[in-house]
């Protein structure tokens, strides 16, 4: 069997028992989902509200933000669904738990960050979704890049997670101030683009990328041009470089921990 | 006097949660931060929706920066409340507190108003300095500035007085938290925290004018940013009716949940 | 041939001090004052394959360091090391795929779900054909007598059964070296004596054992080699039986004479322990006076009604070392402090 087929059949694997560990709260879980679902529609209402004052938002209507919610609805169900961990690392290196990953013949990162699925986040994927098919209005290529860009705004929001949480390697224990950072992607990507200017702008290009997470995006969808594709998908490799870059600094400085712990 | 030796007790609770409180301060800082990314990204969207001069149906961009400063200041104030109300009722800890000569609802109440002293001024330092380096101070008047005051603290009873309903639902069922979880939607929603609720369309405007969570964020915030006396005195009005309201459902709902611990304590 | 090997192997971790409040915090960023830890110093160890070894020390000597710095988890401050002819933290993967490791305080299971189903996604990690996967478990679970509670949550299993499913699922994959990490704490004596009669079973089957525990049983049940570190240094090395040669010159001896005696005569090597009526207990320097010459000066006080010759428990032994070597490390620290 093929490198890539054994690591296929462990990804698989590791998701399969994720799903049976979370199952041992089936009803939290459910809940949970609802709940994440109403969260993601009553976020809508502020939108919706202001939208009845005012025709656009520096040129975003309603539709806008119905593809930048999918984008960061979506993207974000992406990430929780396949790798859970992406934000919780900071507590898992400062913790010590480390040690469980490094002592498996697998990649440490990838193996933390998928060991944990977050099964709520079915809700945020399914109004990704729908809310997508609104914005786009039709289901032709533009969805598919639709989904493209939930992929690339899931994938940006781990990358910027991991190198955030990395902080923990270097700090010892900075789990709030890593986690809000890494929710600071998040809280910008669900805002209109047009917002940020000047000083705002270079924040969200290039400090903070929800620019690439929805602004870019959502653009790009509305009137397609190959150049914010190819902004977006540079973003993304410059961002997994840096992170992998800074994670494998901080491994090196990982110091342990000696905490009991049992697993998930 | 006995008054003044109760009022001294409850003082002392208030101060001991006010110093506790202070401790958390990465947490504190944490949520500082996210306090400035929401003012920085709101100062944006209304600069950008309104523009330098322009208004929106009466308000200016920098009132309603200033509006969402006080909103959000207030909700972000954090209390410990539900958690600790929740923790004696599971663990039956309630029962021995009962024993102690101590009011187990006024006590919590001077805990909280400790924490809330705390949280709430530093929120307010912190989220009006943003706010003051973005956007510029906005005209105060005294009249305001007392208005608010006297509403923000009219607010927080009110808020005592449902967050505690809600920890108290402990006693009678086994999640509290979902409760909790609505709560801050309708405070999201019905209590104005981004925008004025009189910007809403008229139905939803005239149900959150009713109903207490307004009292919580847009009374005081309102206030601030320029309210008139007939209005301060209208809020004032719903928001102790709400008081006096609540908290007799409150020590209803206490008496019931006591009865409950007799039951089981077997 | 060497399953593990090191060279000057070396640990120095930097603890910064912390200074307390929000200010402290903020210096903290900016100023690095800290102090220089040593777990480990140049380290040089020889283990061949199928070697059982015990690796002891105080608590902070550096044994978990050392282990960790050995399955790859730490990187060392200096020095080398080769397990199965891998360099541990370089090759980390590929060494993971040999090894097996059991710590006692961290589980592999995971919590919520069975223990079949933990071994299933171990399958998947270490790469396993699925037929040998079966193979392998069906064995394990023989051996460890696992099939009562295969399929039951962790959570719901007694820690003994935990700990016997641990060592289970850390063998799935035939490793060359195993180590553990105190693989008995917390266990009840019954739980405990399976526990060392699995292990001994194992090395019996050629695998190599890395253990360190501050249980005396285990060291003394499974290990004929002992490697004693303190102050992240090795003080001893040595096989167990010459362990306790060396270090049993001392003999604990029970006497019950057949009378009561009131005065004992002072007997040179001879140490009365305890003494109440017609009971005595010994502690005899047996370089000073055989056991033969003891019995001798007894039997003059009065007829021996029953007579025990025992050893000091490893335990009092370890605790010897241990005390005598800090005495000595405090003499150094003073000589230093003088210069």
């Amino acid at each position: 069997m093929s490198t890539v087929a054994k690591n296929v059949r462990w990804l698989l694997a590791q998701w399969s028992i994720n799903l049976s560990s979370a199952m041992a709260y089936r009803i939290s879980f459910l809940t949970q989902m609802v709940f994440m679902l109403v969260n993601d529609v009553l976020l809508l209402f502020f939108w919706w509200v202001l939208l009845q004052l005012v025709p656009d938002i520096g040129g975003w209507g309603m539709a806008d933000v119905w593809l930048m919610y999918g984008l960061a609805a979506g993207g974000f169900s992406v990430v929780a669904l396949l790798a859970g961990n992406y934000n919780r690392l900071a507590s898992i290196i400062s913790e010590g738990q480390l040690d469980y990953y490094l002592a498996l013949p697998k990649n440490v990162l990838l193996h933390v960050l998928v060991s944990r699925t977050d099964f709520a986040a079915v809700g945020d994927l399914l109004f990704g979704l729908v809310l997508g098919a609104l914005g786009c209005r039709a289901l032709g290529a533009n969805y598919l890049l639709f989904l493209l860009f939930m992929a690339t705004a899931g994938s940006m929001m781990c990358a910027f997670s991991i190198i955030t949480n990395s902080l923990a390697f270097f700090f010892g224990r900075s789990e709030a101030i890593s986690r809000q950072l890494a929710e600071a992607i998040m809280s910008f990507s669900m805002y209109p683009g047009t917002i940020y200017q000047g000083a705002a702008r270079f924040i969200v290009l290039f400090l903070v990328p929800a620019g690439f997470v929805t602004h870019i995006p959502v653009e790009t969808l509305r009137h397609f041009n190959s150049i914010g594709v190819w902004q977006v998908l540079a973003a993304n490799v410059v961002t997994w470089v840096i992170a992998l870059a800074i994670f494998r600094a901080g491994l090196k400085r990982y110091e342990s921990g000696n905490q009991i712990t049992l697993r998930g | 006097m006995k008054l003044e030796k109760k009022w001294r007790k409850y003082s002392a609770v208030a101060k001991t949660a006010a110093q506790s409180r202070l401790a958390y301060w990465q947490e504190m800082g944490a949520r500082t931060f996210f306090f400035a990314i929401v003012l920085f990204t709101f100062s944006g969207l209304w600069g950008r929706v309104i523009g330098t001069n322009g208004t929106l149906a009466g308000y200016s961009r920098q009132q309603l920066v200033w509006y969402l400063t006080l909103t959000e200041a207030i909700t972000l104030g954090a209390t410990s409340l539900i958690r600790e109300i929740e923790q004696d009722v599971k663990s039956g800890q309630i029962a021995y507190l009962l024993a102690k000569p101590l009011n187990y609802l006024l006590y919590q109440a001077a805990y909280y108003f400790g924490e809330m002293a705390v949280t709430t001024s530093l929120n307010l330092l912190a989220g009006g300095l943003v706010a003051w380096a973005l956007i510029g101070l906005p005209a105060i008047t005294l009249p305001c500035l007392i208005q608010a005051l006297v509403l923000i603290v009219l607010g927080a009873a009110v808020r005592f007085c449902l967050l505690a309903a809600i920890a108290l639902l402990s006693f009678f069922v086994e999640e509290s938290r979902p409760f909790y979880w609505i709560y801050s939607k309708l405070i999201f929603t019905l209590g104005g925290l981004f925008i004025p609720i009189d910007l809403y369309p008229e139905i939803f405007r005239r149900l959150a004018t009713l109903l207490p969570f307004q009292s919580i964020t847009y009374a005081p915030a309102r206030a601030f940013i320029g309210g008139d006396w007939q209005q301060f005195v209208s809020s004032t009005g719903t928001a102790l009716l709400w008081c006096i309201l609540l908290a007799g459902l409150l020590s209803f709902e206490f008496s019931r949940g006591v009865k409950q611990i007799n039951v089981n304590g077997g | 041939m060497l399953a593990i090997e090191t060279k000057n192997l070396g640990k120095e971790f930097w603890r910064q001090k912390k200074t307390a409040g929000v200010l402290g915090s903020v210096r903290n960023l900016y100023q690095r004052d800290g102090e220089r830890l040593v777990a480990v110093k140049g380290l040089d160890l020889e283990i061949a394959s199928g070697e059982s070894v015990a690796f002891i020390g105080p608590n902070g000597a550096g044994k978990s360091t050392t282990i960790k710095m050995l399955t790859g988890i730490l990187h060392p401050s200096y020095g080398e090391a080769q397990v199965l002819g891998f360099t541990p933290w370089q090759e980390r993967q590929r060494l993971a795929f040999h090894i097996g490791t059991v710590f006692g305080q961290k589980s592999q299971l995971w919590y919520h779900i069975p223990p079949a189903d933990s071994f299933f996604l171990l399958g998947r990690i270490y790469e396993m054909e699925q037929r040998d996967f079966v193979r392998r478990q069906n064995e394990l679970v023989e051996l460890f007598d696992l099939s009562e509670f295969f399929h039951v949550p962790v959570r719901k299993l007694s820690l003994g059964q935990r700990m016997r499913a641990e060592l289970a699922a850390a063998l799935l994959h035939q490793p060359q070296v195993l180590f553990l990490d105190e693989p008995t704490i917390g266990l009840d004596v019954v739980a405990r004596q399976n526990m060392r009669n699995l292990i001994r079973e194992i090395n019996a089957l050629g695998v190599t054992v890395f253990l360190t525990s501050h249980d005396t049983g285990d060291i003394e049940n499974l290990c004929k080699r002992v490697i004693m570190i303190d102050n992240g240094g090795i003080v001893i090395d040595q096989s167990m039986n010459s362990l306790k040669r060396d270090h049993l010159a001392a003999k604990i001896i029970r006497v019950r004479l057949e009378a009561a005696i009131d005065n004992l005569p002072c007997i040179t090597g001879a140490q009365v322990l305890k003494h109440k009526g017609a009971g005595l207990k010994i502690a005899l320097d047996t370089s000073k006076l055989s056991i033969d010459e003891l019995y001798m000066r007894l039997r003059e006080l009065a007829p021996i009604a029953d007579i025990t010759i025992g050893d000091p428990p490893l335990e009092d032994i370890i605790a010897n070392i241990y005390r005598h070597n800090q005495a000595l490390e405090q003499e150094r620290r003073e000589l230093a402090n003088e210069t």
